[in-house]
């Protein structure tokens, strides 16, 4: 541990400009924090080098610190209040049926001051400091916005295997306007866990599948779920579509129509014009470029026939004519698509519109 | 297929349902595809003649006045409460990227304050520890065209100290001794130190006739000074408190003297170097109170309850190595005064 703190020491003088013993003093910080936490880690422990872990939380924790120390006393504290503003955004509402954007906006300002507090006690607490000490220098500022953040990031166990970010429990709490008291657990669990967000992150793959395979109930369910959403919003990004995928998240989250339209910046008209596009893509996406994945999900994959009953499956048959009838055979065979394209006389753009007409053909029975 | 009772599932066949209906409604509504689809509806069509090719390039859908009330409802109705979506890590991730871009524009104009502050203002990179007065006392005394300010003297004493124990060429070590003071003055500072310690063997020279001349120049002292010649006062100041802390012995120098007046009196440093099996360098500390000496690098330290001389060994030194000797005033609560010394076999 002195080589770890040796190392953050250099690092720090290195990389800022802060005094000797300011860096002495941020070093000391940061190595202890480091060293707490792989002590109490049973999942640090168990894996058996301790000292790899400490080097990746140190770096972590001096990446973070150089990167407020570079925006400067107001960036950083601009990059600080965004980011956790859109952390907490969605759990605070307004008492009042109607959110604004504004509204919200507000009760977030009023909830971070609170929690800014909140982190300077931890930070004197943990960091075993004066009892009245506040950041002077800009290094112990930036010292105190990474510490910020990773103290509201910071996972709590939670009954059933689960686990959320510290700031949204204290969002969750502030929205219902409990007393304070009601925290005093989460505080508890907070010392005593030393369950780092982080560390989560880290985690070797073989430890990350025991926790998955361990809640396999709704698991390959939820994975497929979380690939068509990934799959969705990448495919949206790749054609330039960013901002479909900024609405289609807004929409997930079911949020008034009137505060997307404020969030996103656009009048009504614009927002229409928004989800056009955003449908046109999408239908794109669900009958062309990835049904495959998405029919897969839905349980309608060409093994369970387009997830048509036997009797659908005949009137889908009925329905097309015989170009889509060997189309479909083939696909059902498996062979690729070059191949069918050649065998069918087709372009590659034709086949595939070709099959997204059928497809869309399946859909409609199936929904009869 | 699998009845939904998962919501996100029901949110795209909702939206892909409508679709259907609308394509396949006899209402003549245009669709996108609709149209896309017609495009490939005669497998007949030649090759290479369909427009649609470039609909993959510029996908921008006509607006639909009249379907997109009807759409709006359609859409809630299709949708049901979707909070736990926002847990998949996918959406969490992107809605928090879009809030954030869409946020930072807003706070930038309304930056928040920290429960200590009263407004925002920048931090500076250092803040000058405070230096008793007992050590400032010797620095009041400094042969400079004009006085500096308390908290330079203060902050350049702290510099210096912790700059003599590391091996610096004489440029750099002025450079680092003042560059923590003057954030906004990088390129100036190197041309500087080099001018400051050229004209150092010069001013040990210099007339009290032209020391009245330089000072003359400053009218308005150090505050009135531009930056340049704030950095050159601070390079002189920051030259004269290292040469008083570095005491450097060869052969042809094996000993060397340095007072340095405090309040509580004068320190004397006294330095030999005596050459024999073993060698040594012989250190002699004459303190006006009780106080304590240490050799930090060779863990000894020396405690004297009254005033008087202290005397402290240095055996077998290494050439070039530096040897830093911390000075207290046990009646002080305060940072010690860090001497370095040095043997060198020849200059």
């Amino acid at each position: 541990m002195e080589a770890l703190l040796d190392r953050l020491y250099k690092e720090l003088r290195r990389t800022t400009r802060a005094s000797e013993r300011g860096c002495r003093d941020t070093a000391e910080r940061l190595s202890a924090e480091v060293q707490r936490i792989c002590d109490q880690s049973q999942r640090i422990q168990a894996t058996g080098d301790v000292e790899t872990w400490a080097t990746t939380l140190g770096n972590h924790r001096l990446g973070q610190c150089f990167k407020y120390y570079r925006l400067g006393s107001r960036q950083g504290r601009v990059e600080l209040h965004s980011t956790l503003s859109a952390i907490v955004y969605r759990y605070i509402a307004p008492p009042q049926a109607q959110a604004s954007y504004q509204a919200r906006l507000n009760l977030i300002d009023d909830f971070l001051q609170s929690f800014y507090l909140e982190s300077l006690n931890a930070f004197r607490r943990e960091n075993e400091t004066a009892s009245n000490f506040q950041p002077r220098t800009l290094l112990e500022l930036a010292e105190y916005m990474a510490f910020t953040e990773r103290y509201g990031k910071r996972r709590i166990p939670l009954p059933g295997r689960r686990s959320q970010q510290l700031i949204i429990l204290r969002a969750q709490t502030f929205a219902k306007q409990q007393p304070p008291e009601a925290t005093v657990d989460i505080e508890q669990a907070t010392e005593g866990g030393g369950s780092d967000s982080e560390e989560r992150d880290f985690l070797p793959h073989h430890r990350l599948r025991e926790e998955l395979v361990a809640q396999q109930d709704d698991l390959p369910e939820e994975v497929l779920r979380n690939r068509v959403i990934e799959t969705l919003l990448s495919y949206l990004k790749e054609r330039n579509q960013e901002d479909c995928a900024d609405y289609f998240t807004l929409r997930l989250l079911d949020l008034p129509t009137a505060e997307i339209e404020a969030m996103l910046n656009l009048t009504p008209r614009q927002r229409d014009y928004l989800q056009q596009r955003f449908k046109y893509h999408l239908i794109r996406f669900a009958l062309s470029h990835h049904w495959e994945l998405v029919h897969e999900w839905l349980e309608a994959d060409l093994d369970r026939n387009l997830g048509l009953t036997p009797q659908q499956w005949e009137t889908l048959h009925e329905s097309i004519n015989q170009k889509q009838e060997k189309l479909l055979h083939l696909k059902q065979q498996g062979v690729v698509d070059a191949e069918i394209a050649k065998s069918l006389g087709l372009t590659p753009t034709q086949l595939q519109k070709q099959w997204s007409k059928l497809l869309e053909q399946a859909w409609e029975i199936r929904n009869l | 297929m699998k009845r939904d009772s998962d919501s996100i599932r029901s949110f795209i066949l909702g939206l892909l349902e409508y679709f259907s209906w609308t394509v396949s409604s006899p209402s003549g509504k245009v669709d996108i595809l609709d149209e896309t689809l017609s495009q490939a509806n005669s497998m007949s069509e030649p090759l290479g003649t369909s427009s649609s090719n470039n609909r993959e390039g510029s996908p921008i859908p006509p607006v639909q006045e009249s379907s997109s009330s009807t759409f709006s409802s359609d859409f809630s109705m299709n949708m049901p409460p979707l909070s736990e979506l926002g847990e998949m890590p996918a959406v969490q991730n992107h809605l928090q990227t879009v809030l954030k871009r869409r946020l930072q524009s807003e706070i930038d104009q309304n930056p928040p304050l920290f429960p200590w502050e009263s407004d925002v203002q920048e931090y500076p990179i250092d803040i000058s520890v405070d230096t008793p007065a007992l050590w400032l006392a010797q620095l009041r005394s400094l042969q400079l065209p004009t006085a500096l300010p308390e908290d330079i003297l203060s902050g350049l004493l702290n510099r210096c100290q912790s700059l003599v124990s590391e091996s610096l060429q004489p440029g750099i070590q002025l450079v680092k001794a003042v560059e923590t003071l003057f954030p906004d003055q990088p390129q100036a500072m190197d041309q500087i130190a080099g001018l400051v310690l050229a004209n150092a063997t010069m001013r040990d020279l210099s007339s009290q006739q032209e020391m009245e001349a330089l000072k003359a120049a400053f009218p308005e002292g150090y505050e009135g000074a531009n930056p340049q010649q704030q950095v050159t006062l601070a390079m002189l100041a920051a030259k004269d408190i290292l040469d008083a802390l570095t005491i450097v012995l060869t052969l042809q120098a094996p000993a060397a003297q340095r007072d340095w007046l405090t309040t509580e009196g004068k320190i004397t440093l006294a330095a030999r170097y005596q050459a024999g099996t073993p060698n040594q360098i012989n250190l002699s500390v004459v303190l006006p109170q009780a106080g304590q000496l240490t050799l930090p690098s060779l863990g000894q330290t020396m405690t004297q309850d009254r005033p008087g001389t202290i005397n402290l060994l240095i055996p077998e030194p290494k050439a070039g190595e530096v040897y830093p000797l911390e000075i207290l005033l046990s009646d002080r609560d305060s940072l010690p005064l860090t001497f370095s010394i040095r043997w060198l076999e020849s200059v």
